[in-house]
Order: C-alpha cells, then structure tokens, then sequence
C-alpha cells in the first residue's frame, strides 16, 4: 500500500516534484503537443482529427450554453481544460510505468480548489461584487454560513469523488496483475478506460453547475 | 494515501499553466476556426437568400411584364380589328362611291349621247323635210304623184330614223 502513493523525486525549491508532477507535465505536454499538431493547419474543411477536436469543443460549449446560457465561451478555457486533464490524466494509470496523476489527493485537491476559486471570480465578473454576495444570504442571511460550508464540502466531494475512483481502479488493477497477469486485469483495463472517462464528464458536468450556478442572476431560472 | 503536501502548489500551477498553453493552442484557434465556418455558412446562407429574393423578384417582374405585354397585346389586336373594320368601311364607301360615279359618268354620257342622237334625228328630219319639201314642189304638176311621194318620203326617213336609233342603242350596249 506505501506504493501506491507518489514518490518524492527532487526538489524545486520548497516543492517537491513527485512521480505524480511528473506523470502531470507529461500528459501536458502530450495535450499541448496534440493541441499544436492538429491546429497548426486548421482546415476549412476539417478532416477526421479537426473534426473529432472541433466536436470536442462545441459539445463542450453547448454542454455550458445548455446550463448557463450564452456563457460557452467565457468558461469553455476552464472547464475544457479539466475535461481533457482529467480524461487524460485518468487514462494515464494505463500506460505502464506511470501512474494516473488524479490517483493524487494533491492533484484532485488541486482541480478541486480551482473550481472552487473559479466560482467566485466568475460570479464577481458577470454578476458584480454586490450581486453575488446577495446570493450567499439569499433567501435569508441565515443560510450564509450553510452555503459557504456548502461550497467548502462540494470542494472536498469534487476531489475524493475523483481521487477515490481513480485510486479505487488503479489498486484493482494492480492486486489482479498480483493475482493473474495475463489476461484478468484486461477486462478491468477497459473498465477502467470506460469510468476514466465518466470521471472526468461528472468532474466537468459539476464545474459547469457551479459555474452556471454562480452566474445566475437573482429572478433567472 | 490521503495526503497533502506542498505538490498541491505544482499541481495548481500546472493545470492554470494548461489552462494557458490549451487556450492559446486549442481553444482559441479551434473556436476561430468554427466562427469562421459558421460566419461563412451565415453569409453563404444570406447570398442565397438574397438571390432568390433577387430572382422572385425578377420573376414577379416578368411576370407583370408579360401580364402588361399580354394587355398591350389585346389593346393591338382590338386597335388592328377596329382599324380593319374602319378601313373595310372606307373600301365599301370608296367602292361605293366609284361605282355611283361610274354611274354618274355612263349616265352623263348616255343623256349626252342620248342628246346628239336628238340633234342628229333633228338634222336628218330637216334634212327630209327639205328634200321632201323639195321633190313636192318639184312633183306639183302631179297630184296623185304627190301623195305617193310625201308616202316615200315618210317611209324613207322612219327608216332613217330606225337605223340611227339602233346604231346608237348598239354603241352604248
């Protein structure tokens, strides 16, 4: 079970760059060197690979349109980046040799505390200091203290939701390589490919209901 | 297992850094490239549109025209068919009005004719009358000679006459 955890490798300063940093700047550098391939000559008709991105893209941005209307493409950086992050990031657990970066409390915790801050900076922009303070004591200033706590837990949900599932597969997947390597960890790599992905859309899906959340204006359904 | 560290900093770094490198990599250009798409689709759609206002147009214009050329076109034929019926008209009267002149004419000319044939008659009977007025005087000796010759003479000049007439009526046939 120790190790299953990430391993200190060196230190920048005062922060340590563990397996799991590692295993981060490289689905990173993958996502960016993918981004950069397929961009570079952007067709107007696009081909398979622009087609399946472009896809990507407007399905993210109609997922966002569908909840907080016309906020597509103010939020579609963020929540589009932890889609394709954690998707990947998710899948990684796959690769031999490397571990899935998400299998990290630090780095779920991490996404987590983003989405967490995101909420209110992008209430403040669209809706004003005053407004969106208005919606922590709404319908009393009463319920102030439950939404914070509310936000605080949803942070902490966000993060052990994603960490546990990932980290739950990634330690099924290894006792059954201990029990029978050859062929019963396979179905569970598909398995694994199959709630990686899920992981990620419940992981974005939520994002957007903050957000949207966030940016509602008072009398909005 | 559930541990935080100081990685959590490298790890929020990290994905704001993502965040970054797939705005200016992936999300910007892919998003460009949509609007582009979507701009030209939009302006295809409204050439298209406005060609077939243009060309519904155009064919309420022929339209009009062809209504508007198939009314001058009426207006023609009733102008020609009135212009006809006037001009037949004209002809009849014209025709009409030669053949009374004619008329006029062959009657005038009969009446002249007609006229000489008189002074002719006049003549020839003065004629007679003098030859008969002279063979009477020449015949005085001879009473019962008289009548058989003033019987000649008349005989003689009816005959005249006669001939002359149908001469004449011949001529004009």
């Amino acid at each position: 079970m120790e190790n299953l955890g990430p391993h200190i490798l060196f230190m920048i300063g005062p922060l340590p760059v563990t397996t799991t940093v590692i295993a981060t700047w490289l689905v990173m550098g993958f996502l960016v060197l993918v981004s950069i391939l397929i961009t570079r000559k952007l067709q107007f008709l696009p081909g398979r690979l622009q087609n399946l991105l472009e896809l990507f893209v407007e399905g993210i941005m109609n997922m966002i349109d569908d909840m907080a209307p016309s906020r597509g493409r103010i939020f579609l950086p963020l929540v589009g980046t932890l889609a394709l992050f954690i998707g990947a990031a998710n899948l990684t657990g796959l690769v031999p040799g490397l571990e899935a970066p998400t299998s990290d409390f630090n780095t779920a915790l991490a996404l987590a505390l983003i989405v967490f801050a995101a909420v209110p900076y992008y209430g403040v922009k669209i809706q004003g200091w005053k407004n969106y303070l208005k919606t922590y004591i709404s319908p009393s200033p009463v319920m102030a203290p439950f939404h914070i706590i509310s936000e605080i837990t949803r942070t902490f949900s966000l993060a052990l939701r994603l960490f546990g599932n990932i980290l739950g597969e990634e330690i099924v997947i290894a006792i059954l390589f201990i029990l029978a390597p050859i062929f019963v960890p396979v179905p569970m790599m598909l398995f694994a490919i199959f709630t990686g992905v899920i992981q990620a859309y419940i992981f974005t899906i939520l994002t957007i209901v903050y957000l949207s959340a966030a940016v509602e204006k008072e009398g909005e359904t | 297992m559930i541990s935080i560290d100081r990685s959590i900093i490298f790890q929020i770094i990290n994905f704001l850094v993502l965040v970054a490198l797939l705005f200016r990599f992936l999300f910007k250009p892919v998003v460009q490239a949509l609007d582009k798409r979507s701009n030209h689709i939009r302006e295809e759609m409204e050439k298209i549109e406005k060609e077939k206002k243009a060309a519904e147009e155009m064919r309420l214009k022929y339209e009009e025209e062809s209504k508007n050329i198939q009314i001058k076109f009426q207006e023609m034929q009733e102008l020609a068919n009135q212009e006809a019926v006037r001009i037949k008209s004209k002809i009849i009267d014209e025709a009409y009005q030669e053949s009374e002149k004619i008329k006029q004419t062959a009657e005038e000319k009969a009446r002249i004719e007609i006229d000489k044939l008189y002074s002719e008659l006049k003549l020839d009977i003065i004629d007679i009358s003098t030859e008969m007025a002279a063979k009477l005087l020449h015949e005085r000796i001879d009473i019962s000679k008289q009548d058989q010759l003033i019987e000649q003479l008349l005989e003689e000049a009816i005959g005249k006459i006669e001939i002359k007439s149908d001469v004449q009526y011949g001529q004009q046939q």
